[in-house]
């Protein structure tokens, strides 16, 4: 079954309380494919003093960046099924109850699952698991659905068109 | 007894020193003072400029640890930021391959 959720609203300003992901450190041991960084609000100032200069692709980097109070990503690529658990993701998903789904895809067919939250004022939350990858990225502080669109094609994030779906709000559902 | 006690009177019969005895003492005492005295200073000036040293040397390694934080920190951001972009880029794949196969789907709107 696949659920398809768009929920799309514009100059919307995001931000986030930290989500609690250390249930998920348990997973690092089980891959050697990990991404984890975590970037609070000082270390984003630290970083945006060596933005300066860069050229036009960071200049919308630089841009969002004043906005921001953390980064925080875990992203697992596993080789085999079945390493993580549905408590995992649970456990994050209860902690965005309140939250707007503005995004969300649900293949039970392949087991796959992504998931764009946003809750004006607090940030962003892109989810996104499958059989053999979990991935949790929480962009907290204040960013505009704007701002995001601009990074596309930014450091190869890809472009966001929420013009388009201004305003509108549909929720398909597929067998 | 009295042999014995006569060489020690003799031995330690008051003697004048001979002259210019006491200009010569004072003078040498004076040269001495000069001469440890200039060790001091030089010591007073190398330990300032060690101190001055080792205080830019301290500021220069806390300012090129600072460079390496901020440029980890920098890398990090970027790399968090290219994550981001990967995983918007597979929800936007999803979206189109759930849409191009979306002949049974239905809105719940």
């Amino acid at each position: 079954m696949k659920l398809l959720s768009l929920v799309l609203c514009a100059s919307l300003t995001l931000s986030a309380q930290s989500l609690d992901l250390r249930h998920l450190d348990r997973l690092a041991e089980k891959t050697g494919e990990v991404v984890n960084v975590t970037l609070d609000e000082g270390l984003i100032r630290l970083a945006a003093s060596f933005l300066k200069g860069g050229g036009e692709d960071l200049r919308e980097v630089r841009n969002i960046l004043p906005g921001l109070k953390g980064i925080y990503v875990r992203s697992y690529n596993f080789e085999t099924a079945n390493a993580y658990s549905a408590a995992d993701v649970e456990k994050i998903e209860q902690q965005l109850k309140g939250w707007s789904t503005i995004v969300e895809v649900r293949s039970g067919r392949k087991g796959e699952h992504s998931k764009v939250m946003l809750k004006p004022g607090q940030g962003i939350v892109v989810l996104n698991s499958g059989p053999r990858e979990l991935t949790v990225v929480n962009i907290e502080g204040s960013i505009t659905m704007e701002q995001l669109e601009k990074l596309g094609g930014h450091l190869g994030i890809p472009e966001v068109d929420v013009k388009k779906n201004k305003s509108s709000s549909k929720v398909k559902d597929e067998e | 007894m009295d042999q014995f006690e006569n060489d020690l009177k003799q031995a330690l019969r008051q003697v004048d020193p001979p002259a210019g005895f006491e200009q010569r003492v004072l003078a040498r005492l004076a040269r001495e003072s000069a001469a440890t005295r200039q060790p001091s200073r030089f010591t007073a000036w190398a330990t300032a400029a060690g101190l001055a040293f080792a205080s830019l040397g301290g500021v220069a390694i806390y300012q090129q640890q600072q460079q390496r934080r901020a440029m980890e920190a920098r890398d990090q951001l970027l790399l968090a930021l290219r994550v981001t972009s990967e995983k918007l880029d597979v929800v936007r794949s999803r979206i189109n391959h759930s849409s191009a196969s979306d002949s049974g789907l239905h809105s719940n709107e």
